[in-house]
Parts: C-alpha cells; structure tokens; sequence
C-alpha cells in the first residue's frame, strides 16, 4: 500500500507531466509538504504571495498543516473551499483556481485567486441611447453580474449557473425573477442548455444557434442585451437573460417579434416621442425589405401606378442603363452588402477612405456610367439606412437577407410576386414561437392591452405585465387608490 | 424520410425555377414608346392618328435635360379602320406602345361627327388606357395643333392642367372619358365635349361640342359658358359686371346651391331649377370702390338675378330648342324621382318639350374684408 | 394539425373567406338584374346567412373539441356522417378550384397578361401549400394582422369612391315595383356569402361560447362591406359600366383618385389579393385536413403535396378545356347551395332533434 506521501508525489508528478504549463511551489511543514499549483497567467500572484504563500510559510515550520486546518487558521485568501475529488484538480487548475494539496492529507484546498486580464467596463456600441447608462456588459462573467446585482437588490433575483461546452467549460448564468418570470420559460432555457453536446461555446451567438427551436429559422428568437439596465428592464418584465462567459452580448428569452423594435430611449423618453420613433422603425423594417422590390415592380410591371409625368422622367433616367431594372437593383444590393461587409474588416484607419470610395464609386460614378438610375441609388441607399434603424441588428439581418428574395419574386411576378412572398413571410412569423411565447404577439394572437401597452404607449410605465409572457405576478404597480384630498397639500 | 423531403425539395425547387424561368410580363419604363396625346382625325374616309410620343432619349439621361431637343415626337398612322390605323403606328414604334400615361384625347370634329363610340369603346376594352383620361374635341388640324409648342412641351399635359384649373377654380365639370362612356352607354345618351383651338401660342377652350345618340349635333360656343357652368358644375364662381347709376360694379356670383325638381303629370314633363347665389361686390369704377348704398342693393340686385336667369335660360332654351339635347343630366334626375316612368318614355323624344322653369335668389353683399368709402376728413 | 380559433378569428375567417368567393362580380351581377336597388338583395341574403352562420356555429359549440367530421357521426350515424363528409370533400375541393381559377382568370386578366397561366398558378401554387401545411391557426393568427389593412383598404377606396362619385349613380335607392327582383337576384348572391361553412372544419372550446352572436354580426358585417362596396363602385363607375365588366371591383376603383398613386387598383393586387390569398389557403388547408383524417397514415405533407398536384392539374384542366366549364358551374353551383344552405339546416335540425329527444329519455 502506497504511503500517503508516495500517493501526494504521484499525484503532483502526474499533475505536472501533462504540460499544462503550470508551476508548483512546494512548501515543507512539520511531518510533511504541500504544493501549491496554478497556472501564472490566470493567477493574481501578488494575491497568491500575499495571502497564500506567505501565511503557509510562516505557519509551516511549527504545525503539521491539513486542508482544514490551512483553511480556518492561516490563509487569508476570501474564496476558499475544501475538496477530496482528486479528479477535479486538474479541472479546477485550469478554470484559474490555485490547488493546494498535502501530503499528509487526502482532502485538498481550492482558492480562488483569478486574474483574468479584462478591459473596463465600455460603452454600449450595439444598443447606443442618447439617454440611457452608458455601462454595458463585458466578457467577464463575474463584472456582468455585478451590473445586474447593484441595479436590481430584490431577494428573488436568482443565477443558475450552468456550464456548457466539453473543452471550454464556459460557465453561463441563467438570471430571472423568481416570483416573476414563468417558470416553463426558466426550466426550457436550463434543459436546453443542459442539453448542449459540443466541445465549445465561446460566444452567446454560438449559445443563441444551439438554443433555437429550429435552426433553419431566419428570424431570431432570443434578444440580444448589451446594457445592464436594459437587461434590468428585461428582468423586471419578466424574461430571463442568459450571460455566457467570454461573450459581452446576453441574451434574452422569450423574445416576440415587437420587442427587436424596442429602445431604451421609448422608456426613458416621453411617451409619445416613444411612439413616434417605434413608428419610425417599423416603417423602416418595412421599407428595408420592400423598398428596391417595390422599384421594380413599378418600373418594370405596374407603370401605371406612377404619375405620368414621373413615368417620363423615370424613362429618361433609365434610358442610359443597359440591364433590366431587376439586374440593376440586385446588382446595386449586392454592392452595398459588400461595402457593408467591407466597412465592418476593414482596419479604423482607412475606413473612412473605403467609406469615400464606396460612395464616390457607386454614386457618382456609376451613374456617370450608366450602369444603375439615380432612383435606384437613392432608394438601395435609403433601403441602407433604414436597415440601421431596428434597435435590434439580428432583426435587420433576416430583413436584409430576405430583401433580395423578395427582389427575386418581384422581379419575375411584379406586385403578385411581391404580395404571396410576403404572405409567406407572414406565415413563417406567426408559425415561430419563443419559449412557448407566440413570436408575433401580440398582433396574432392580437391582445388588446398588451398592443396598447406595448405598441403604443411605454411598456415601463404600464401596471401591469405583458399578458403575453404569462408571468407568474402580472403586476407591476399597486392599484392607486383616488383620494378626493389628493394634491391638496400642494395647493396649500 | 429524409431522401423523401430532400426529392420534394428538389422537385419544388425545380418547379419553382420553370415556373420563374420567363418574366414574361417584365417591361422597364424605359423599353416602351410613352404616348402623351392621342389625336384621332378622319380624312379622305381614313382614320388617321397622330400620337405625342415622349422622347426619352432626348436629355442623354443623367445630365439634366437638354432645353434645345425635342422632348416629343409626333407619329402618323392612317388605315380604313381603327385596328388598321393602329398596327400602322405599332410598325413605327421603337418600343411597344405604353397607353398609360396618356393625359387627353383629341378628336377632332370629323370624327364625332360620324361616331364617338367605336374608338370610346375600343378604350374601354384595354386596360392599360386610364379611364380618367381627358376627352376633348378640336376643328384645328392635327399638324397646327402639335406645331404650338414645338414639340419642347406635352400638348396632351396642357389640354389636361388647363382643364383641372378650371375645375379648380370651379369653372368647369370635370369629366373622364370613363364618365362619357358611362353616359355612352346609358339609354339616354348626350353630352358635352370641351372644345379646344390654337390661341397664339396656346391653347383655349373656345366652347363645348355637343354629341347627341353619340354624334356630334352642334357647338356651344363661349357665350353661353356662364349658364352651361351654372347648369353643370358644382359651386361655380363667376365675376359679373351689373351697371348702376354710372358706376359698374364688378360682382363675383357663387353657386351656393341648385335643387333640379322634376315633375310628370298627364305625359307632360316639367322640370323646374332652383338656384341660390350668393353675389359679393368685388369693386367698381367709382370713387368709392365698390361701396354700395342700401337703396342701390336692391336694383342692382335684380339687374343682377336678370343678367342670371338670361344667361341660364340661354343655355337651357339651346340645349332643348336648337341641340334637342340634354346635357345637362336632367334625366338622371326626372328618374330619381320616375324610375318607371323615365323607362316607359323616351327621353330623346320627352325633352326637347319639357317645361323649363328656373327660379332664382340671390344674397347680395360686400366683400366682409373690406371697408369700403372712407374719406379723410377735411 | 387541429387548431381552435377564438371569436375574432372566426368573424376574420367569415369575412375573409366571403369576400374570397367571387366578390369581384358583386357590383356586375346586381347591376344586371336589381339595378340600383341591389342592397336590398345584399342585406335580404346577408340576413338568410347569418342565419346558417348561427346554426353552423351552435352545431360546432354542442360538439365541443369536435369538427363536422367527428360529430356528423354523432347526430346522424355512419352513413350519415359518410354522405355530409364527401359532401364537404366535395365542396371545399369545389371551392378551392374556383377561386384558385378565378384568381389566376383575374391575375392574367387585370395585371400580368403575358404571364402563362401554368406558371402564376404554380407560383402561388406552392406558396398556399406551404401555408395551408402550418394549420388553420396559423392561418387565422394572419388574419389577425392582414384583415384590418384589408377591411382599412376596402372601406377607405369605397368610401373615397362614393365621395367621388355622383349621386345620380346611387338613386333612386328603392324601387317598391322592383321588389321582386331584389329577391328573385339573393339566389346570385349565394356564392358570395358562403363562406360560414368553413367554420365545420375548426374545432370550438369553451372560449367560443358566444359565437353565434359573433358570427351573426359577423355575416351581418360582410352584408353591409357589401353594400358599401356596392354602392361605392356604381357611385363612381356607373351602372351601366359596371354591368358590362365581370371585375367590377377593380375596374371601379382604378376611377377613383388617390393623392400621389396614379392607379389604386395596386393596392388592391396587394392588400386585396393578400386577403384573397388568405381565403384560397384556408380552403385548401381545411381540405388537407379533412384528407388528413381521412388518410392517417399517411404524414401532413404528403397529403399537402399530393392534394396541391391534384388541386393544380384540375384547375388547369379547366381552364384548358373550356367546355367543361359550363358543367362545371352548374355542379359548383350545386354543391354550393347544398353545402351552405341545405346541409348546415339539415344538421341543425337534426341534432336538435336528436338532441330533445335524448333529454326526453333521460327525463
């Protein structure tokens, strides 16, 4: 039978063989020693020299030291824990831990002394508000948390924290309400991620694909956060954010359709303005997947439908052109998509200039040309814009990708073409569903309340939950009770 | 199941791409001969059109418009038939020929003459000729009438802003080609054409051509537009010069309202219009500018509804004496009121001796704006 | 795939499936033999069919969780429930090939003539299938977003037409001498009010306790669009224009003027035709349920794909062979007045009956 010594050896020696480049320092103590493991690079070692190392070597001459013993009396370390599974180190090492194991004892200490390098806490660049925190989530799991954590105090915030990914072992966090949040939503969520069989998940994106219903769904179902007061927002309505380690974007489940609409701003603006600008957006969805079809339906099918006068303009402006209109719209998308692409590799320095070269190249010039009309230009161009104005990209990106099939349709049946692929559009929306949330609700199933509250007026103001979410507590205000003397005091 | 949904994948997609493979119906804007004004003349027993095409090709297309070419150009067909004078203008096409944006139809006199509703009908049957089309008459000749402008501006877009400013300014009843064709094809079938002709270097409407069972019967010329307006149009507002005691006082008339009651008894039919104006002094030529005393309102008053009930009773004794036509819809009205009579008698034969009978009111006033005859005190 | 629908869905599949069946030729068919007074005609047959609407609907509430398919056996036995199943089979395959036809007649009619009929019709074709593939309550919850631009575009290009139009076009509203072709011209009116019996084909629950009341009002609401599409398109067509074309609807509404837009009748090829669209999948996607039951066996796409081949080559079969159009009619307008008038008050009464005389047992 192998000494307790010989098994500590065998162990340590084992430990280090695997070329995990992690580094020992073994510390003698009366009757035997004890090494303390970890990797540098995840390690704060002035943390570890300071309340590790120095109380260990201070205390090891005279005392014949076990975990528990360590653990109580001489490490000042704030995150310790005691463990027996030999099978973990490893594990423990590698996930940042500093593993401290004794010769004389089976049992071994994990101290939590990470040090990962993180950036500070940036500014929002996806959900951008004019008047909103400027605190967004980074990719540290721990830092998001705490940005949740000091916003919202309730005793029923709950953090499941699960693991998914064999290699990567990214830790994600399912936060919700407990009281709040519908319960088949959280199980679903935790299921699916439990579910999980890859050898990796290093972003939510990747998360986001492998939580889908169906992965050939071009709409999104979850929502992406990046502000920590929108996540609070999110929470405090009633869904779960899902946090994945290594990933500055969360995610947020259920997500109906109406929601990708939504801006901080809408909550925090006036109510009205709120309207004005949701408006704004969903006609710009619209005119983001419509606006080059619609161009070629009335340039090349439904001439009719212009003013005369506009028909002879727009002849004489396309008289130079060479292909149909169809061609030149798709070819124009086509461009645009690539400058787009372009725009998001292309090094900050020189941005600008592909920027310029973009827009002297297609407008000027290639009108110049003759290759595409000036109202093409004017409408791909529009089509662009508005392609930014949906608080929620994920949305726009289905948009831009159905933009050219419905170009396809159009161009072949005109307005007919145009109309069944947007009743097949129609379909494939109302058949999604998030988490059991239908996707397009609460236009269909409509729901009045929840439309006022959610379309029209400002969803944070409104006493009551969105009917839609089946919460378990609807409320969110207590009934306000008139009283006749109500401002009287004021007056006074 | 899988190599099952992965066949009917292919197979749709297949379908789909033969059933996609045409865009037969795609027609750019650019690849077809725009016409602008249809002219249909007859001469010598022949159809002739005369078509305003717009020349898109003229300004190059990206650099702005060229103001010295033609912006139009005018092409001549001619065949024993309509069908024939039109596969005569489709051979000299660059592109198919695109109806759409046709802003009036001419037809000269010689063909209404004969009969208005071969081409009507033929518009009537295609789809791609708006049915809010203008239609008017002309005596000029065809060449004159494209010659105005010299090709640099739209004949057709003309005709149609002079009309749609007139019906703005509630001078005119507006009327499509639709609404003739409506009529056309009623069992009472008159109307009124507008009538243009070349002024220098435009074009005026100089009358109304009548049409009666779909042929030209007459001309209305200018002098009986007052009561043909207040007969027809909605609230038309007409500048009357009343004379009074040296002064001529320029008065604008407003149509407020005007009741057609039609009335059958013993086979007679007798139709009476009520008309109420409302008449504001605009200004006169006296020293006061257009003051009216309280003892002149009364006369100039009656010299007024005077000058309104000849002018109305011009434009009615016209119709019913010398054209025999009502073009004024009294039948739509005797039938709102007789549907079973109006079927048992024919109205081409009923009007031309149907009592005519209008009663007037007029509110006279000055303009509510206006101070009229102060002095400075002296 | 059975789906409920709540009461507003019901009263958005009546209107739209209504309004799918031959609503284009409402304006010509009453020009041409009640004039004028054709409302009467509309509210007299809009009143017959709330009627049949309401017995549809208490059949579907005293068979809760159950189609026509399920509980024709109930009232009448097996034999019974084979007849009315073949003859609902029979109509909504009817119904599908008429309006699919009428549709492509009037696709390549009013707006892409040279498109060959094979290819729009496949076009659409595929499109219907896969909607009709998801289930009815996917299809009501489009009807929930596509009916009120529908209803919104209707009535607002009506009410601009009768504003447009001229009075004398609308009067006299009432001829008393007439009063017997109003009701001589109900009977030309049965196609465009049958749609109520698509409702034996969804299932009712508890939630559509008041639907009687809700498709009566419903029925009652098509009767007075109707009206004002009716008297909208006379007012500023005329009637004698509207008698001589067979899509009067359209041709009534390219008169009508709209700021910027030259032609209204575009959006009567989008929003009109989506609503069109709509009424010829829920046809199609109550028949591959009804197949469904029928073939067990066989899985939900299968059934589509083969009901849509079969669907298809039918229509173009028609269109091809134009002398068995006339047959055609007169065996569709059979079963049209079978399956929307006769049947839905045979049952009714039948289930009544069986209905008393069980509680006459019991007690």
């Amino acid at each position: 039978m192998a000494t307790k010594q010989e098994r500590f050896h065998h162990l340590v020696n084992s430990i280090l063989k695997l070329n995990l480049n992690i580094t020992r320092r073994t510390i003698p103590y009366e009757g035997g020693r004890l090494a303390v493991l970890y990797i540098k690079q995840l390690t704060d070692t002035k943390q570890l020299s300071e309340n590790v190392i120095r109380p260990l070597v201070s205390a090891s001459p005279k005392i014949c030291l076990t975990a528990e013993l360590a653990m109580n009396r001489f490490l000042y370390a704030a995150d310790c824990s005691i463990k027996k599974n030999t099978a973990k180190i490893v594990d423990s090492i590698l996930s940042g831990q500093t593993v401290i194991l004794f010769s004389t004892d089976t049992a071994y200490l994990t101290v939590n002394l990470q040090k990962i390098e993180r950036r500070t806490i940036p500014t929002p660049e996806i959900e951008f508000a004019l008047r909103a925190g400027r605190d967004s989530f980074i990719e540290n799991l721990d830092t998001n948390i705490s940005l949740i954590r000091y916003r919202i105090k309730d005793k029923n915030l709950r953090i499941k924290m699960l693991e998914a990914g064999k290699r990567t072992k990214t830790r994600i966090a399912i936060i919700y309400l407990e009281d709040v949040a519908n319960d088949t939503v959280v199980s679903e969520l935790e299921k699916r991620i439990e579910r999980i069989d890859v050898d990796g998940v290093v972003e939510s994106g990747e998360l986001q694909s492998l939580l889908l219903n169906n992965r050939n769904n071009l709409f999104p179902q979850m929502g992406l956060v990046e502000r920590s007061d929108m996540a609070c927002r999110l929470l405090l309505s009633g869904r779960v954010i899902t946090l994945v380690e290594g990933s500055g974007l969360g995610l947020s489940a259920p997500a109906a359709f109406i929601e990708f609409f939504y801006s901080c701003d809408d909550l925090y603006e006036n109510r009205f303005f709120g309207l004005f600008m949701r408006i704004i957006r969903y006609i710009s969805a619209f005119t983001t997947l419509t606006a080059s079809s619609v161009y070629v339906a009335l340039t090349s099918f439904h001439t009719d439908a212009m003013p005369a006068d506009y028909a002879i303009l727009l002849a004489e402006m396309n008289s130079r052109v060479p292909f149909p209109s169809v061609v030149g719209a798709f070819l124009l998308e086509f461009l645009i998509e690539v400058i787009r692409e372009s725009l998001l590799r292309v090094p900050r320095h020189i941005g600008s200039a592909i920027g310029i070269v973009g827009a002297i190249v297609i407008g000027q010039a290639a009108i110049s040309a003759g290759l595409f009309s000036p109202l093409m230009l004017i409408i791909a161009s529009v089509s662009l814009l508005t392609s930014f104005v949906a608080a929620d990209y994920t949305l726009a990106n289905s948009f831009r990708i159905l933009k050219f099939m419905l170009l396809i349709i159009t161009g072949f049946f005109g307005f007919y073409g145009f109309t069944l692929f947007l009743c097949l559009i129609l379909s494939a929306l109302v058949s999604l569903n998030s988490f059991g949330v239908p996707y397009m609700a609460p236009f269909a199933p409509f729901n009045l309340y929840d439309f006022i509250r959610g379309f029209i007026d400002n969803t944070a103001m409104s006493p009551l939950r969105m009917k839609y979410l089946r919460t378990k507590d609807n409320r969110r205000k207590k009934r306000q009770t008139k009283s006749k003397n109500a401002g009287s005091s004021w007056q006074q | 199941m899988i190599m099952v949904k992965k066949a009917i994948y292919m197979v749709g997609i297949f379908a789909l791409m033969l059933s996609v493979s045409g865009c037969w119906d795609a027609n750019d804007i650019n690849e077809a001969s725009i016409l602008t004004t249809v002219l249909l003349d007859k001469q010598d027993g022949e159809y002739v059109f005369y078509v305003e095409v717009a020349n898109t090709e003229a300004s190059g297309g990206t650099e702005g418009q060229s103001t010295q070419a033609e912006k139009f150009v005018i092409v001549k067909a001619s065949g024993k038939t309509l069908a024939e004078a039109r596969e005569g203008l489709n051979r000299q096409m660059r592109y198919p020929i695109y109806l759409s944006a046709v802003r009036a139809l001419v037809l000269t006199r010689n063909v209404v003459k004969e009969d208005i509703t071969t081409y009507l009908n033929r518009l009537r049957s295609n789809n791609d000729y708006r049915k809010k089309v203008i239609l008017v008459t002309t005596n000029e000749k065809p060449e004159e009438l494209f010659e105005v402008f010299k090709k640099r501006e739209s004949v057709g877009f003309y005709i149609e802003q002079i009309l749609e400013q007139l019906v703005a300014a509630n001078q005119l009843t507006r009327r499509t080609t639709g609404r003739y064709i409506e009529i056309m094809t009623s069992s009472y079938s008159s109307f009124i054409i507008p009538n243009i002709r070349i002024n220098g270097e435009a074009f005026e409407i100089d009358g109304f051509s009548v049409v009666l069972r779909n042929k030209l019967v007459g001309f209305v010329p200018n002098a009986e537009w007052n009561g043909i307006i207040f007969l027809n149009a909605k609230r038309p507002e007409i500048n009357y010069v009343i004379p009074s005691d040296e002064v001529e006082y320029t008065i604008l008339v407003t149509l407020k309202k005007r009741k057609v009651e039609p009335y059958y008894k013993n086979g007679q039919v007798s139709i009476k219009i009520r008309f109420v104006f409302d008449a504001e002094i605009e200004y006169s030529n006296g020293n006061d500018s257009g003051r009216l005393a309280e003892k002149d309102k009364k006369p100039v008053a009656e010299k007024l509804k005077k000058a309104l009930e000849r002018d109305i009773k011009s434009a009615l004794e016209t119709s019913q004496k010398e054209m025999k036509s009502d073009y004024f819809d009294f039948n739509n009205a005797f039938y709102m009121k007789y549907p079973r009579q109006y079927r048992e008698l024919s109205w081409y034969e009923a009007y031309p001796k149907a009592k005519l009978e209008v009663e007037t009111k007029i509110r006279i006033d000055e303009l509510e704006i206006f101070d009229y005859g102060t002095h400075e005190i002296e | 795939m059975y789906s409920s629908v709540n009461n507003r869905q019901m009263v958005y599949i009546i209107l739209i499936v209504m309004t799918t069946y031959d609503v284009q030729s409402i304006p010509y068919i009453l020009s041409r033999t009640t004039g004028r007074g054709g409302w009467v005609s509309v509210i007299l047959t809009s009143l017959v069919f709330a009627l049949i609407a309401v017995f549809i609907t208490k059949l579907n509430n005293m068979h809760q969780g159950k189609t026509l398919f399920d509980y024709s056996r109930d009232i009448g036995g097996r034999v019974f429930a084979w007849i009315f199943r073949g003859l609902y089979l029979a109509y909504y395959f009817i119904i599908f090939v008429y309006n699919f036809t009428q549709t492509n007649n009037l696709i390549k009619a009013e707006f892409l003539d040279k498109s060959p009929i094979w290819a729009t019709s496949l076009a659409g074709m595929v499109v219907y299938g896969l909607i009709a593939y998801r289930g009815i309550r996917n299809i009501a919850r489009m009807f929930e977003v596509i009916v009120p631009l529908f209803l919104l575009f209707f009535i607002l290009a009506s009410v601009l037409a009768l504003s447009q139009g001229l009075i004398y076009n609308i009067f006299p509203f009432f001829e008393p001498h007439r009063i017997t072709d109003y009701l001589v011209s109900t009977q030309n009116l049965i196609v465009p009010f049958s749609g109520a019996s698509a409702l034996f084909a969804i299932p009712f629950t508890s939630r559509n306790k008041k639907a009687p009341i809700w498709a009566f009002f419903g029925v009652i609401m098509v009767g007075l669009y109707y009206v004002l599409l009716f008297e909208g398109c006379i007012a500023v067509a005329g009637i004698n224009s509207m008698m001589h074309y067979k899509t009067a609807v359209i041709e009534a509404f390219r008169l009508v003027d709209f700021p910027i837009l030259d032609r209204v009748d575009v959006f009567y090829l989008t929003v009109g035709f989506s609503g069109l669209f709509m009424g010829i999948s829920l046809s199609y996607a109550v028949l591959v349920d009804y197949l469904c039951r029928i073939f067990s066996k066989l899985s939900r796409l299968v059934i589509t794909i083969i009901a849509g081949c079969v669907l298809y080559t039918v229509s173009l079969f028609l269109k091809g062979l134009s002398e068995l159009n006339d047959p055609f009619r007169i065996v569709f307008s059979v079963v049209v007045v079978i399956s929307s008038i006769m049947a839905p008050t045979v049952l009714f009464i039948t289930a009544k009956i069986k209905s008393a005389v069980g509680k006459n047992n019991a007690g």
